[in-house]
C-alpha cells in the first residue's frame, strides 16, 4: 500500500527499486501513515500499563515519525513505548512528563490540522507538531532514549541490514568482508 | 610470574595507567630488571569478556566517571558529559582503538616553525625531531607488528575500503592502502592473524590487534618485576619536603585510601586524567599543581579536528563487516596552505555498527533525512577524518570545583573552542570527503560532526624550555625530576597521525632514559 501523504525522503532513488534491490528482508510490511496505525495498535495499545491507550498510541506515532522507517514494523516500534511504560510505572515523573508532553503534542496538532497528533493522517502535518515542541524536555528524552530503544533490537538490525556480531561464526573473513565487485 | 610488592617499597617505579603510554614504559622498565607497580583505574577483563555489542561493551570499557565540558565545540552540545570516548580498564585505550600506526612526518615536529605564527594559536617546536625518533619508531612498530613495516604484509582491504579506493582513484589521490595497522596480517608474536570479525572498538575478540592488556602487561608480569593494580584510582602524586616525588595516593576497589612509596612516578591516564591528577596534587610547596611551574599543565588541549563522511550509495556495503579502520587516503597530510589552513588531515575508513551510527550519524537530528540513511545502512561507507588542530593555550583541562567524583575528587572540565584554521580544514575535508564517495557514485552524503573525543593530546606538553611547557624531550617534568609523563598528553603539538603508535615510541625511549638515570642516581 503506498502512502500519497509521505514525505518524499529519497530525492533521486527508487525506493521500490531500492528495496527490491537490498532484498528488504521478508515478511517486514510497509505501514505507515496514522489511519492504519489506529486500527492496528488498539490492541497492544490497551495492554500499557502506566500510559492509557491514547497517550500510548500518540507516543508510538512520534517514534515513527522521529525515526521513520516504512519497513519497520509497528510492532518493533512498539518495543520502544513498552520500554517508556516500564519506566513510567517505576518514575511517576516521568509519566506525568509524557502524558503532559502528549497533550501539547495534541494542542499543536489541533492547531495545524485540527485533529489530534494520532489522528492527523499527514506526515507533514505530524511533523510540524513535533517541530513546535523540538525544544521540549519530553521531545528531548522521547527522541534521546528512543535511539537506544530502536536500533539496538537485532530484529530492527535484520531490517535495515546490520548483521551484527560476528565473532562467534569466525569472523567475516569468510562471510563477505570484501565481497562488492560494484566498484 | 606476577611480582608483589610493599606499599612501603620506595624503590618501585609507580606507574599511573596500563594503556599504550603506561603499559609501554612499564613493560619496558620491567624488561630491564625494574620494579614497577602499574596502578590502573579500571577492571581488568579479558578478551572473552569482550562482546561484539557496541552498547554492552561501551558501558562496561569505557571512562564514564562525570565530566564536564565547556566551549563552542560541537561535542559539548551533543555530549556534554562525556568529552572523551577512551578506556577504563587494564590495557586503557589500546582495547578501543583501531590499530592505524602512523610516524608523525618531520615538517610536524616542527610545527611553530613550519607553520609560522598562526594568530589565535600557541604553537611550539617539539624539543625532538623524527630523525631522533625513528630508531624508536621502529622498535615500536616491531613491537606491535605493524602491517607494511618490518615485511609484514598489510591486511586485505574490505568492502568499506573497497568504496574508499575506488573513490580516491577517481579523484587523482596517489597514496592510499589498507594503512599501517598493528593488527597481525599472519600469525605473530603468540597471537592469530586478523579474522575480519569487525567491532575492533569493542576489544579485539581474536587477539590480533596489538593491546597492552595481553602483549606488554603479561610479557612485564612474566618478568617477576611488574605488578598490576587494577580498580586502583590514583588520587594524587605526593612529594617530600625537597619537592621530589615520594609515591602516590589511591583509592582500591572498595574505596579505601591506600600509599604506595616510589622512586619515580609516571603519569599515563590519558590527557584529560593526567593533568587532573598533577593539578588535583596541589600542595604547600606546588599551589598551583605538581610540574605546573609553567602553567601550562592542562593547557593546549588539542583532539585532532575530527569528522567523518558516510555516504550512501544504491549498491551494498556492509561497512560493518571486517576492521574497523581498513584504509588510508594520506595525500591530504601535507602541509600544503594552498588549502586555507596549515596542517593537514589523513582520511581513514570507519564503520560504525547500527546502534552508534544511529546515535552519531547526526546528532540530535530526527527524521526521514536522517533515516534515509540508517534505512540503507547495508549501503553505507563511511571514513574519519584526522587533522592536526591548533594548541591553543585556553582550551584546557581544569578542575571543576562543583562536581566531585565517587572518590570527592573535583573532576575533569574540558574546555574546547574551534580554531578557525580547524573550521577551514574541517570544511575542505567535508567537501574532499563528500566529493570522494560522489565520484563513485553515492546518492546522499552525510556531514558527521566530531564524536567525543578519542585522541586527547597536549595537556602536558613537551618542551625545550621550561616556561613553555610541562615536560622535556623524555617526558620528564621540567619541575621534578622523577615525575614522568608518559602517555599522548606529552604531545607538543597533534599533527595529522594516529597517535598510538608515536606514544609507544616516545614510551620505550622514556623507559630507556629511566632506566640510566636511575643507574646513574639521578633518580
Amino acid at each position: 500500500m503506498k502512502d500519497e501523504t509521505r514525505i518524499d525522503d529519497a530525492p533521486g532513488v527508487n525506493r521500490r527499486e531500492f528495496i527490491k534491490r537490498t532484498g528488504a528482508v521478508a515478511g517486514a510490511s510497509v505501514v505507515s501513515g496514522g489511519a492504519l496505525l489506529a486500527a492496528s495498535s488498539d490492541g497492544w495499545a490497551q495492554g500499557l500499563v502506566a500510559f492509557d491507550a491514547a497517550t500510548g498510541k500518540a507516543l508510538l506515532q512520534m517514534c515513527r515519525d522521529l525515526y521513520p522507517h516504512d519497513r519497520v514494523p509497528d510492532a518493533l516500534y512498539q518495543k520502544v513505548v513498552d520500554l517508556f511504560d516500564a519506566a513510567a510505572l517505576k518514575d511517576p515523573a516521568m509519566a506525568q512528563m509524557m502524558s503532559d508532553g502528549v497533550g501539547e503534542l495534541n494542542a499543536a496538532s489541533r492547531r495545524i490540522a485540527k485533529k489530534d497528533y494520532a489522528a492527523t493522517p499527514r506526515e507533514t502535518d505530524r511533523v510540524a507538531a513535533l517541530q513546535t515542541i523540538e525544544g521540549s524536555a519530553f521531545f528531548g528524552k522521547v527522541r534521546g532514549d528512543m535511539i537506544a530503544g530502536l536500533y539496538n533490537n537485532p530484529d530492527v538490525w535484520e531490517v535495515l541490514g546490520y548483521e551484527g556480531a560476528s565473532a562467534h561464526l569466525g569472523g567475516y573473513i569468510n562471510r563477505g568482508f570484501n565481497d562488492i565487485d560494484w566498484v | 610470574m606476577a611480582a608483589k610488592f610493599n606499599f612501603d617499597d620506595d624503590g618501585v617505579v609507580v606507574v599511573v595507567g596500563s594503556g599504550a603510554g603506561g603499559g609501554t614504559v612499564a613493560n619496558e622498565l620491567a624488561q630491564k630488571g625494574i620494579n614497577v607497580v602499574v596502578l590502573e583505574a579500571g577492571n581488568r577483563w579479558e578478551i572473552a569478556d569482550f562482546e561484539n555489542d557496541e552498547w554492552a561493551n561501551f558501558l562496561r570499557i569505557s571512562w564514564i566517571d562525570p565530566r564536564t565540558t565547556s566551549g563552542n565545540w560541537r561535542v559539548a552540545k551533543d555530549f556534554g558529559g562525556l568529552p572523551a570516548w577512551i578506556v577504563k580498564a587494564v590495557g586503557g585505550s589500546t582495547i578501543h582503538w583501531a590499530g592505524a600506526s602512523l610516524r608523525i612526518q618531520p615538517h610536524e615536529f616542527q610545527g611553530r616553525t613550519n607553520y609560522g605564527n598562526v594568530a589565535g594559536a600557541n604553537l611550539l617546536d617539539w624539543p625532538v625531531t623524527r630523525a631522533e625518533l625513528d630508531p624508536y619508531y621502529d622498535l615500536a612498530e616491531k613491537k606491535m607488528g605493524t602491517t607494511g613495516t618490518n615485511g609484514i604484509p598489510r591486511l586485505p582491504g574490505n568492502n568499506n575500503y573497497k568504496v574508499l579506493a575506488a573513490g580516491a582513484a577517481k579523484m587523482g589521490y596517489q597514496k592510499f592502502h589498507t594503512g599501517n595497522m598493528s593488527i597481525n596480517s599472519q600469525p605473530r608474536d603468540g597471537r592469530g592473524s586478523c579474522q575480519q570479525i569487525g567491532f575492533c572498538f569493542q576489544g579485539c575478540k581474536s587477539g590480533a590487534k596489538w593491546s597492552t592488556l595481553y602483549t606488554e602487561i603479561p610479557k612485564g608480569e612474566a618478568t617477576g618485576h611488574m605488578e598490576v593494580r587494577p580498580n586502583a584510582m590514583v588520587l594524587r602524586v605526593l612529594h617530600d619536603a625537597k619537592g621530589k616525588v615520594s609515591g602516590v595516593e589511591y583509592a582500591d576497589k572498595s574505596g579505601k585510601i591506600q600509599m604506595q612509596k616510589a622512586r619515580a612516578v609516571c603519569v599515563a591516564g590519558n590527557s584529560i586524567e593526567s593533568p587532573r591528577l598533577l593539578l588535583n596534587s596541589a600542595s604547600n610547596l606546588f599551589r598551583d599543581g605538581l610540574a605546573n611551574s609553567s602553567g601550562q599543565v592542562g593547557r593546549n588541549y588539542m583532539r585532532h579536528l575530527t569528522a567523518s563522511v558516510y555516504a550512501v550509495f544504491d549498491r551494498e556495503v556492509h561497512m560493518y563487516r571486517g576492521t574497523t579502520m581498513a584504509g588510508i587516503v594520506a595525500d591530504e597530510s601535507r602541509h600544503d596552505t594552498k588549502r586555507g589552513f596549515v596542517g593537514g588531515y589523513e582520511m581513514e575508513t570507519l564503520s560504525l555498527g547500527l546502534p552508534f551510527i544511529a546515535a552519531f550519524l547526526e546528532p540530535g537530528a530526527w527524521g526521514r533525512d536522517v533515516t534515509f540513511g540508517l534505512d540503507r545502512y547495508a549501503n553505507m561507507a563511511g571514513m574519519w577524518i584526522v587533522g592536526e588542530d591548533m594548541p591553543q593555550a585556553s582550551n584546557r583541562v581544569t578542575l571543576n570545583a562543583k562536581v566531585k567524583d565517587a572518590n570527592g575528587q573535583p573532576v575533569a572540565n574540558v574546555h574546547y573552542d574551534d580554531h578557525p584554521n580547524d573550521l577551514a580544514m574541517r570544511n575542505h575535508a567535508f567537501q574532499q570527503g563528500s566529493a570522494l564517495y560522489e565520484s563513485v557514485g553515492a546518492v546522499k552524503t552525510y556531514r558527521t560532526p566530531p564524536y567525543p573525543s578519542t585522541h586527547n593530546l597536549g595537556t602536558n606538553r613537551m618542551s625545550a624550555n621550561a616556561r613553555d611547557g610541562v615536560v622535556n624531550k623524555f617526558g620528564q617534568t621540567h619541575d621534578i625530576k622523577n615525575l614522568f609523563v608518559s602517555d599522548g598528553s606529552q604531545f607538543t603539538t597533534g599533527a595529522a597521525e594516529n597517535p598510538t603508535l608515536t606514544i609507544v615510541a616516545l614510551a620505550i625511549r622514556q623507559a630507556e632514559y629511566i632506566a640510566k638515570q636511575m643507574a646513574a642516581k639521578e633518580i
